[in-house]
């Protein structure tokens, strides 16, 4: 017995070892790739003629700004979030990365071997965003102007992008809000304009500047985070009443909402790579240690990792229990004497297999649920739970006709009634074959929900986006997102595996239940 | 006990029953014989609706089942049923196997539910399997397990169907044995099946049935050995033939011995004329004729019973070049081929196919 | 087909039981090479044997060869069935049985 444990101790270490050896590698790999310092700077592209034909990344939004400033042909590579994209530029990926002014300047400071390229793009002017017809659209304007005259936006400005980062917190809701609450959403990986600042707050330049708005016109303000790519979708189903993510004033995005007369006025540029920085010669533990400590320790971040982590265990289980018993009624319609209603069934089945599960929670969060003031992670349950009803009442379905009919035959000849011929016979036997196949679904549902985040739930995935947003360190949060991720797969697959240990009966132990054996 | 009236079971394109009326009583044992085909399993199926009937009526101990407001379940309870593929539940083991029904639909306690079914598993010979899965099991412990488990529940009557079809030949035995001793201990049973000589010695009545009715019905002496009606007669008296080729020098010696144990037991062929069928396929086909036979080896063996005459007519064609085995070189085979057939005729070569032909009679 | 066997000084018992037939036949033919040796008696008990063929036969008449050189062989318990399969092929003019 002591071997068997002993062996299986073995067994699951060894099975940790390529996960060890895949994190040291790569983590030596970027902390080395870090450890560069800076002379002075030697943009590798100076101009924007020197970067015709090369590769440039972005988040969206930039291409209509870039396509009028250079005048030769690009490819454009598209990122989720800024930190994305400068993480690719250090990596080589491609060639520039266009940004906010802001933002690449926070990019620089926090990454050795990149620069500004002294030419900048274009001009930008930076809008609040408002559904077409918007009541507060006027107020806000006025307000907008108010402050540009009485020096309020210079202040903002020296706070946020200059000033002492104990000062960076953003004003109370000390007001009434005798004119109600509107609902705000916001993107939260743009430092210094939105992010996660010290203790998981929300902060950031545009904010404090929509509180302080808000303050003047006397309105409760409910924050909401959200992905900038949804920033849009989610005003135009009513979802938010104002947004804000340093979104550029564009003509083409003023066919689908309104934007507020510009709160910032900012420039558009290109971070290149820095052909001064030299490599040095700090230490790898060193490396490891600061990154470490910048991703986890510093402002608390481990407590964003550690909530993050809780949504995904969330909606992960209650997804699985509801996909589940959802799954289980729809194979029960499958397996119905009328047609019609098999058929419907089965077209659910089909609908929900054929769409992407990031689509399918888009449509549900902005359209269907589009009016509703519902959690995203209501929604994300919902949406999960009938993304995975879908494929378990196929593995129900299937592990119950490998029952052979004979076996209910017996049950039914002996007396058994239609019910406890299937609940004592059939579905035990079925359970038996369908388990192993559910438990890999209900695992790969799990590393699924890291798309959350498009439904402003801040998951895991997001927590970890965020924390590079704010540390613009890239790669460590990505590997100890993924070494998390990992992790709980394993417990989890352990956990099932355990309940489907116990309920075969070739393992269990020889005996009878409840009787004195003579 | 069971009464059954103008039954009648249609599907689009067969009728296996046509028009079955027939009362049985209490303590009856019936085997149900016939070609196959011929509606016996669908009538089983029907008495406890596992098959609906489309017409007629069926009462159980004055419960008329075909009724659409019958509890079947409740009857099904004092009525076992016996697979032809045992239908053991899998994910149990034998002896949870038996404990189900009685724990389950009659409310006893486990422990008497235990004991009681243990005592069945020894009556069955199987009380050290009490723990094993069914697929640990042969499959005749697997059909002695669910008699036992069928026993379990106490019933009034029990129907077997093919309980021995889909058994290897050497396991036939074990269960007849255990069906056996039930048909004594005043049980009703419907049996169907198609070993004969069991049939015959277990039954206190015979339905032979043919194209969808009982068409005849009688003692087992009436109907084995006196059939009135002509089908019957050609069925009972029919030719039992077997045939049997050997292809190859590595053929299966003990797997043809066993086929031919199997025949005579299936058609009552009495144990000498057996014997003497074995001696001949071993002293022709294996001492005289192979050695003598080309690399290609091809024997075909052609046997067919009459009841009548208590003999069998052996037909054996062999290939290779002409050779009559009354001129072969090994005097003690030949002597025991002579001794246990009555007639051995060469009928010669034929160069059309090329094969010699012998024919033989055996006697008892 | 069983084989079981009792050697005492000199003499050696061999029981059979089961059918002696072309796949059974080596069996006692390797048996008896291995067993017989410089025996003076072999006795043979037939009590359980069911069956007998001409394999079998000539492995006997080989026995009885090697037996009348050192010894004697005898054969006992032959049933009615496989006495009968000893007259008819001569067998028991050659072979002893009691």
């Amino acid at each position: 017995m002591d071997r068997i444990i002993k062996r299986r101790g073995v067994r699951v270490a060894l099975c940790w070892l390529p996960v060890l050896l895949f994190v040291f590698l790569t983590l030596g790999l970027s902390v080395c790739a870090a450890e560069t310092a800076v002379n002075a700077a030697e943009p590798e592209y100076g101009s924007l003629d020197e970067i015709a034909g090369k590769k440039i990344g972005m988040i969206t939004g930039f291409d209509t700004v870039l396509k009028g400033a250079l005048d030769h042909e690009n490819t454009f590579v598209y990122y989720p979030t800024a930190t994305d994209s400068v993480t690719a530029l250090r990596a080589g990926r491609v060639d520039a990365v266009c940004l906010d002014e802001p933002v690449a300047r926070l990019a620089v400071h926090a990454n050795e071997g990149i620069c500004i390229m002294p030419d900048t793009v274009a001009e930008a002017e930076y809008g609040i965003v408002f559904p077409k017809n918007s009541p507060f659209l006027e107020s806000f304007n006025t307000v907008i102007k108010q402050f540009w005259e009485d020096g309020t936006i210079e202040a903002l400005e020296n706070k946020w992008m200059d000033g002492d980062e104990e000062e960076k917190s953003l004003i109370r809701q000390d007001w009434e809000g005798k004119n109600g609450t509107i609902r705000y959403y916001h993107d939260a990986t743009y430092n210094p304009m939105c992010y996660i600042g010290k203790g998981g707050e929300s902060a950031g330049y545009d904010l404090d500047l929509v509180l302080m708005a808000a303050k003047e016109l006397d309105l409760k303000v409910e924050m909401s985070i959200c992905d900038f790519d949804a920033l849009v979708p989610a005003i135009q189903s009513g979802k938010a009443d104002i947004a804000s993510g340093c979104m550029d004033i564009t003509e083409e995005k003023k066919k689908y909402v309104d934007f507020s007369d510009p709160y910032c006025k900012s420039a558009v540029v290109l971070l290149v790579r820095d052909r001064g920085a030299q490599e040095s010669a700090g230490s790898f533990w060193e490396g490891l240690r600061q990154s470490f400590y910048s991703t986890f320790i510093e402002e608390n971040r481990w407590q964003m990792i550690l909530d993050g982590l809780g949504i995904t265990v969330l909606v992960s289980v209650l997804s699985g229990i509801f996909g589940l018993l959802m799954g289980f009624g729809l194979c029960m319609l499958r397996r119905m004497k009328q047609k019609p209603v098999r058929l419907g069934a089965a077209a659910y089945i089909r609908l929900v297999q054929g769409m992407p599960i990031v689509v399918f929670l888009m449509i549900l969060f902005y359209i269907i649920f589009g009016s509703v003031d519902i959690s995203g992670i209501v929604v994300a349950v919902i949406g999960f739970s009938i993304n995975f009803s879908a494929y378990t009442s196929e593995m129900m379905r299937n592990g119950l006709e490998t029952v052979e009919k004979g076996q209910s035959e017996a049950a039914f000849a002996m007396g058994y009634t239609k019910y406890q011929t299937f609940w004592k016979i059939v579905f035990p036997q079925a359970a038996m074959r369908f388990l192993p196949v559910l438990k890999g679904e209900f695992i790969s549902m799990v590393k699924m929900t890291s798309v959350v985040g498009y439904i402003a739930v801040q998951d895991l995935t997001k927590a970890s986006d965020i924390i590079r947003s704010h540390t613009m360190d890239a790669f460590f949060p990505l590997i100890a997102t993924a070494v998390i991720y990992f992790a709980i797969a394993n417990l989890m697959t352990g956990a099932l595996s355990y309940a489907e240990h116990s309920i075969d009966p070739k393992r269990r132990k020889r005996e009878v239940k409840g009787v004195e054996p003579r | 006990m069971i009464q059954i009236s103008h039954l009648r079971k249609e599907y689009a394109s067969v009728t296996p029953l046509k028009d079955i009326s027939v009362e049985i009583k209490k303590g009856e044992v019936i085997s149900i014989i016939g070609p196959s085909g011929t509606g016996k399993s669908t009538l089983l199926r029907c008495i406890n609706l596992l098959e609906t009937p489309t017409g007629g009526e069926i009462v159980i101990d004055g419960e008329t089942i075909t009724d659409k407001k019958c509890k079947i379940h409740l009857v099904r309870r004092k009525m076992g049923m016996v697979f032809q593929g045992f239908h053991l539940f899998s994910h149990m083991t034998i002896i949870e196997n038996i404990m189900a029904g009685p724990v389950d639909l009659l409310h006893k306690p486990r422990q008497e539910a235990y004991e009681r079914g243990m005592e069945l598993l020894r009556m069955v010979g199987l009380a050290d399997k009490a723990l094993a899965f069914a697929d640990e099991l042969s499959g005749g412990q697997k059909q002695r397990a669910a008699i036992a488990r069928t026993l379990s529940m106490e019933p009034e009557i029990i129907l077997f169907d093919e309980p021995t079809s889909a058994l290897d030949p050497t396991m036939v035995g074990e269960v007849l044995a255990v069906i056996r001793t039930l048909a004594g201990q005043g049980l009703t049973m419907l049996i169907v099946t198609h070993e004969m000589k069991f049939a015959r010695d277990v039954s206190t009545r015979i339905f032979y049935m043919d194209q969808g009715e009982i068409y005849e019905d009688g003692t087992p002496e009436q109907i084995f050995e006196h059939p009135r009606r002509e089908r019957t007669r050609q069925f009972i008296r029919r030719l039992k033939v077997f045939t049997a080729s050997i292809n190859s020098r590595d053929f299966d010696f003990i797997g043809m011995n066993s086929q031919i144990e199997e025949y005579g037991r299936r058609h009552l062929i009495p144990q000498k004329i057996i014997y003497h069928f074995q001696e001949i396929f071993e002293e022709l086909c294996v001492q005289i004729l192979l050695p003598v036979l080309p690399e290609e080896v091809s024997i075909q063996l052609t046997a067919a019973y009459s009841q009548e005459e208590s003999c069998i007519q052996l037909r054996v064609r062999y290939n290779g070049s002409a050779f009559d085995p009354a001129d072969c070189d090994n005097p003690t085979a030949l002597a025991l081929v002579k001794y246990a057939s009555k007639k051995l005729e060469y009928l010669g070569y034929s160069a059309e196919d090329g094969m010699n032909t012998v024919v033989l009679t055996i006697e008892e | 087909m069983d084989i079981s066997k009792n050697q005492t000084d000199k003499s050696l018992d061999i029981a059979l039981a089961g059918r002696l037939d072309t796949t059974t036949a080596p069996k006692l033919e390797a048996e008896l090479k291995q067993s017989i040796g410089d025996n003076t008696e072999l006795n043979l008990d037939f009590a359980k044997l069911e069956y007998i063929s001409s394999a079998g036969l000539r492995v006997l008449l080989a026995a009885q060869k090697v037996m009348n050189r050192q010894g004697k062989m005898v054969i006992r318990n032959v049933n009615d069935v496989i006495s009968e399969v000893f007259e008819v092929t001569g067998f028991s003019d050659i072979l002893t049985i009691e």
